[in-house]
């Protein structure tokens, strides 16, 4: 045992010599060539080429890097974004449309019904792909979870609300109360915060993608200013003004800049863009559209008066929306284009309308007239609040999908300006790299 | 308001059973059936203070018609305005819901009505707030509303803050449990979770003065049922009045135990309108002498068995 051991080591230790010696006669051969002018090209064209092919290796790093981001963008993080806004507001009009449908008395309008049916729908549905498309993030994995298995429950507690609201039993009432107490301090908070983080990553995602390209601007700087310098060298040793492979390799090189610069200042715009109408959805009209909605139920539990203060709930929701510099003239200043800014002025003017409407219902509550003020509120008659808000609904879903048709085009804008970035600059160096072999090599041969 | 002191009453109550409880061991059991209505533990306030509850202020010769208030009154203002603001409960079957056509009724809705028509001749005329219980004194207080008819109790430290008419209806504080549970009054419940409505003093009382009862707060009596419904609480504590108008609503539910407290319901109104307070007195004097009170009770509250004779008015002067 002891012996054989012995046998391996020193078996091994022959080769480890002549490594060691190989190692030495070659870097010995390299400084004793760095004496001759040919020793000097020689060392000078190894340390080009396999900078070039370094610093493009580097670069096509970072071009992959930001074709990633900018697809990450458009396929992950932005359609998530997409999911979580239509989840919170999907489920706040679920807990709007319900308290709503109190108002109109033992049995819910079938318009009600078929409200609340798709805001469930499309709230489970935009669950689902958000967990689908979560990843492994622990914290957003989490909030799905508690949203799923919350929501339930939630439409346990509606549907018994329905069915003793049905049978004209007051726990009816209880039952809504316990169910929008539940939507409201529990499920819509994780909802919110969950929005928040993507919007934070989509933000984080953003900054990559429009950041400056340091990386790829050193490398080609680098790798340049290697050329220029072999250039005057060969000048000085050999007076030769022109080496077509050097000026090749250069002119590669310089491509590959141009190519870089110019993808990247064209990103600019429809990134930027993008950006905005991703803003836009998730803050701006996003804001504008739950605030409508709490308006909406801060109406309707005025009216059926289970809380205090609702009137100046009310106020304060249409402000958000409506003042100046609320969330409507964000939208208005996020919008890209002529049409995105019409939308927002229609909505505005829909929100005023919805602030008249609700007026009219309020004046007939302070006068005592109850039965007129909710039918005013619910009914879907042509001067009711129930169609002003829904007209306001209307206008900003309309506002919503330009922006988001518009984020579409113009993230796929970014994306096909990317498009030949990584191959481009992988070519460029390669020929770079052949270049700068050749040139110096021509000299080479000059020396034979 | 009438779940401040009633709970403090409630523990009160469930303090002297358990004590009782623990320095009698060999006291036989409580019978199994719980006896309707017995005599009760505690007075609804400190009768030491030489504070009389239930004395209110005397009417002053007879109703005025209908629209002719004496001028400059709070009932001249009520006029004024068009309409009366009444604060009353949100949804307490029996007292103050709405019906099939969203009409707020109730055996507090009913007195609403009458002081409506005393005023204008028009029992419609009225703008209902749905309070909380723990806003209810609040709104009395802040003018938010003219008057409160929301089974609030009468207390003396409650005499401090507002006004109150003469008693319209004497009840007490008792248990609601699912049948079959086998709880058979509040002492029994230690260790159980039991719903009450929060917002009150005595809220805070409870949850320190027995902490072997778990206090479940709501803000709404009713929301009280569905959590017993939903298997969240064991017990609900309230008014019998207020319990009976749930019992009705579930047919799996039961009133267990005596009455804890008594409690006694008045209309509260703001102090500086003491005018208001004698008018109220004149038209709940005039519901009583006139068969309305008994005909509100039959309609609403026949689960407490057969009407008695409507609260004997009491003046301090």
């Amino acid at each position: 045992m002891q012996s054989s051991l012995q046998t391996i080591e020193t078996g091994w230790a022959p080769l480890g010599q002549v490594v060691e010696g190989l190692r030495h006669r070659r870097i010995g051969k390299l400084i004793t060539d760095w004496e001759t002018t040919p020793g000097k090209l020689r060392v000078s064209r190894m340390v080009l080429v396999l900078g070039i092919l370094l610093a493009g290796g580097v670069a096509l790093f970072a071009a992959n890097v930001r074709v990633e981001t900018t697809r990450d963008i458009a396929e992950h993080l932005e359609p998530l974004n997409a999911h979580v806004t239509t989840l919170y507001r999907s489920l706040a009009d679920a807990d709007t449309t319900v308290a709503a449908g109190f108002l109109a008395g033992r049995v819910e309008p079938s318009q009600v019904r078929a409200r609340y049916d798709m805001d469930l729908d499309l709230a489970t549905g935009s669950l689902a792909q958000a967990g689908i498309q979560t990843g492994p993030e622990q914290a957003t994995a989490v909030r799905i979870t508690d949203i799923t298995r919350q929501l339930p429950i939630y439409a346990g507690l509606v549907e018994r609300a329905r069915t003793n609201n049905r049978q004209g039993l007051t726990v009816g009432v209880a039952y809504l109360r316990l169910a929008s107490e539940l939507m409201q301090h529990r499920i819509l908070p994780q909802a919110a915060e969950l929005q928040r983080q993507q919007a934070a990553r989509l933000d984080d995602a953003y900054e990559r993608a429009q950041s400056l390209p340091v990386v790829a601007l050193v490398a080609c700087g680098v790798s340049l200013t290697g050329l220029i310098w072999a250039q005057i060298f060969l000048f000085q040793r050999t007076h030769r003004v022109l080496n077509i492979g050097l000026v090749a390799a250069s002119a590669a090189v310089l491509s590959g800049l141009v190519w870089w610069t110019a993808a990247v200042v064209a990103c600019v715009g429809p990134l930027n863009d993008s950006h905005r109408h991703g803003q836009s959805v998730s803050e701006a009209l996003g804001s504008a559209q739950i605030a409508a909605l709490q308006a909406r139920t801060a109406e309707s539990l005025g009216l059926a008066r289970t809380g205090t203060a609702t009137e100046l709930d009310f106020n304060d929701r249409m402000q958000r929306l409506a003042r100046h510099g609320g969330a409507l003239d964000a939208a208005r200043e996020l919008a890209t284009d002529q049409i995105g800014r019409d939308l927002v002025q229609e909505a505005a003017i829909k929100a005023s309308s919805y602030s008249s409407a609700h007026n009219k219902v309020r004046q007939l509550d302070n006068n005592a007239k109850y039965a007129e003020a909710v039918e005013a509120a619910v009914s879907p008659g042509q001067t009711s609040a129930a169609t002003a808000f829904d007209q306001l609904d209307k206008a900003l879903i309309k506002a919503v999908d330009h922006e988001r048709g518009a984020f579409g085009r113009d993230i796929q804008h970014a994306e096909t300006m990317l498009t030949g970035l990584p191959i481009a600059t992988a070519i460029f160096a390669v020929a770079a790299a052949v270049g700068a072999a050749l040139g110096i090599r021509q000299r080479l041969e000059e020396y034979r | 308001m009438s779940i401040r002191s009633a709970l403090t009453r409630c523990l009160l109550a469930a303090v002297i059973l358990l004590a009782t409880a623990c320095t009698q061991p060999s006291t036989p059991p409580s019978p199994p059936v719980a006896p309707p209505a017995q005599p009760t533990l505690s007075p609804s306030s400190p009768a030491a203070q030489g504070c009389n509850r239930r004395a209110s202020l005397r009417p002053r010769g007879s109703l005025p018609a209908p629209g002719a208030m004496p001028a400059g009154s709070a009932m001249a203002r009520i006029a004024n305005r068009g309409y009366l603001v009444a604060g009353v409960n949100q949804d307490t079957q029996a007292f103050s819901f709405r019906d099939d056509n969203l009409r707020l009724q109730g055996f507090d809705v009913d007195i609403v009505r009458d002081i409506a028509e005393a005023i204008f001749g028009d029992r419609e005329r009225v703008v209902y707030r749905q309070l909380n219980i723990a806003d209810r004194l609040t709104a009395a207080r802040s003018g938010e509303v003219d008057l409160v008819v929301a089974t609030v109790s009468i207390t003396c430290q409650r005499r401090d803050q507002v006004d109150f008419s003469n008693v319209y209806l004497e009840t007490g504080q008792r248990v609601l449990v699912n049948r079959g549970s086998g709880f058979a009054d509040l002492a029994g419940l230690a260790g159980h979770r039991v719903c009450s409505s929060r917002g009150a003093t005595g809220w805070a009382t409870l949850q320190a003065a027995i902490p072997k009862l778990i206090p479940v707060g709501v803000s709404a009596t009713t929301d009280c049922l569905a959590l017993m419904q939903l298997g969240q609480v064991d017990a609900v504590c309230a008014d019998d009045t207020t319990l009976a108008s749930m019992a009705v609503q579930d047919s799996r539910t039961e009133i267990v135990g005596p009455r804890i407290t008594e409690e006694s319901y008045g209309v509260a109104i703001r102090k500086d309108t003491p005018e208001l307070v004698r008018f109220v007195n004149a038209v709940l004097e005039r519901r009583a002498a006139d068969g309305r009170w008994r005909a509100g009770y039959e309609h609403w509250l026949t689960l407490l068995g057969p009407p008695p004779s409507p609260p004997a008015p009491q003046y301090q002067d």
